[in-house]
């Protein structure tokens, strides 16, 4: 380690000396120097120089991209929003279309139900037609007997009022419904209003309560009955079967070979055919 | 991006030497004005002083902002126009202070040989512009970096803009979706509709033969009627 110290020191020594004697000789020699002083006044020009020049362009490099980026960036902004302006567009054309076919939809509907009522309007009115051609048809008959002679006069007259008057309360009956209590928007409904107040059907627990049970003894009520009504039944066919075989054994007693009539079954705990007594 | 700046052959006057930035007419004006500026230890200008000049300098409109120009057309056009003048503005320092640095070498140079009074004042003017100028320089290049951080930063601003936009062009899908899917079924009703109008139709115009034929029926009947009962009071 020493020995490499020393010589570092001898090799700037070395150095110094060389620089000490080149510097002596260019004094020696004054263009000598000049050119050197120039070439180093160049050197050190050029390099300032070049290091401001590239200090410059790197950040001018910098700038010129950072603007080019933001261009793009300003360019995509720019197309975004034409395509959301497009994109509403779009949109408010669909509503429109949408609100369109709503439209149209309520309006067919509206229509259909209209064609409707005129259709049963027309079928009302065929009925009523057809009630007076059945009408006039009767009355020709029996305008025709009345011609050629088979039925008196009276008869026309008693078989062809009612056929009149019957026909006159069908249009009469017809007309009046239609116009008043007939629903304007569906054929089919009745109107309820005008002539009386609505029913007040109060929906309460207590009311429903009461409801119900008066439904479960209305239920009772009927299954007893029907259990009594059965009992009485089958005590009746009871009786009846006991007469039966009374009458029977009376009528064996006259005439031995006719039939029991204690063999028909009983609707209650009467004995089945096969098993019945025989003699 | 590198430029050349043009070489500059003629001498200056020590007048055209200290002269600030002159551009030509209907150019941008320069980003360096003759105000005082504000530095720091190191003979930069303070990030304060920066930031106020280049605000000074976007709403007197050298600067170009993207959120003020009609268009990016517009916008473009006013971007490579400032470009071109940072160009011009820097070669117009870089040349004096080429000019002037080589003088102050020349001098010292002279120095060397005649250590006068005149030369060490010689030395000390151009010694001086020399520092002005490389200010000049150095103020520019500070000014071109903070101008190119504010463009990043309004960069970002756009590109959250951007994202924005974009957000509200996805909703805005979503509801054409929803729509479509409205204008599908809606049709569909719509058909359906029309096909019922056109159903009752068809009944209507049954209902009518029905009815036509039954009014001539009435209309025969009546006048057999007529008929038969005249015959029988003849």
């Amino acid at each position: 380690m020493t020995d490499l110290n020393q010589i570092i020191n001898y090799t700037q020594i070395f150095q110094d000396v060389e620089l000490a004697s080149a510097i002596g000789q260019l004094k020696k020699d004054p263009q000598a120097l000049s050119a050197f002083i120039n070439g180093q006044q160049d050197k050190v020009f050029k390099q300032v120089v070049k290091q401001k020049e590239n200090t410059f362009q790197k950040v001018y490099g910098d700038l010129n991209k950072a603007t080019k980026v933001q261009e793009t960036i300003l360019l995509y902004d720019e197309r975004n929003r034409d395509l959301a302006k497009i994109q509403e567009q779009v949109y408010e054309n669909q509503k429109q279309s949408a609100d369109a076919i709503d439209e149209d939809t309520n309006l067919a509907g509206r229509k259909s139900e209209m064609n409707e009522w005129s259709v049963n309007n027309k079928k009302d009115t065929l009925f009523v037609f057809s009630s007076i051609f059945i009408m006039l048809s009767g009355l020709l008959l029996i305008t025709v007997l009345w011609r050629m002679g088979l039925i008196s006069s009276y008869l026309w007259v008693a078989l062809g009022t009612p056929l009149i008057i019957i026909c006159i309360l069908i249009i009469v009956n017809r007309s009046q419904y239609t116009d008043t209590l007939r629903n304007k928007r569906y054929w089919n409904k009745k109107i309820f209003e005008g002539k009386y107040d609505k029913i007040p059907v109060p929906i309460c627990p207590d009311v429903l309560q009461g409801l119900e049970k008066g439904l479960d003894s209305a239920r009772t009520f009927a299954q007893k009955a029907v259990v009594q009504g059965a009992n009485a039944f089958a005590q009746g066919a009871n009786a009846v079967a006991q007469g039966a075989n009374t009458f029977a054994q009376g009528a064996n007693g006259v005439t031995p070979s006719a039939p029991s009539l204690a063999s028909a079954p009983s609707p209650a705990s009467a004995p089945s055919p096969a098993s019945a007594p025989r003699k | 991006m590198s430029f050349k700046c043009q070489e500059q052959t003629s001498s200056f006057t020590d007048t055209e030497v200290n002269a600030l930035y002159q551009p030509v007419p209907k150019a941008n004006p320069g980003l360096l004005g003759n105000a005082s500026i504000t530095r720091d230890s190191n003979g930069m200008i303070s990030s304060s002083e920066l930031t106020r000049m280049i605000a000074s300098l976007k709403k007197s409109g050298v600067i170009p902002d993207p959120h003020t120009a009609p268009t990016s057309t517009a916008y473009m056009a006013k971007v490579n126009a400032f470009l071109g003048s940072v160009q011009n503005e820097y070669c117009w320092y870089e040349s004096r202070y080429k000019y002037v640095l080589n003088k102050l070498f020349s001098t010292v140079q002279q120095g060397y040989r005649s250590n006068s009074g005149e030369v060490q004042m010689a030395i000390q003017k151009y010694l001086k512009q020399t520092q002005d100028l490389n200010k000049k320089l150095n103020d520019l290049t500070q000014m071109a970096g903070s101008i190119t951080d504010d463009i990043l930063a309004s960069s970002d601003t756009l590109s959250a803009e951007v994202a924005e936009l974009n957000a509200h062009i996805q909703d805005q899908k979503v509801k054409l979706d929803k729509q479509n899917k409205i204008i599908s079924s809606g049709e569909a009703a719509a058909t359906i509709r029309k096909e019922m109008v056109r159903y009752t139709e068809e009944k209507a115009r049954h209902s009518d033969n029905l009815l036509k034929m039954y009014g001539f029926l009435n209309i025969v009947v009546l006048g057999l009627l007529v008929y038969v009962y005249k015959a029988a009071s003849d």
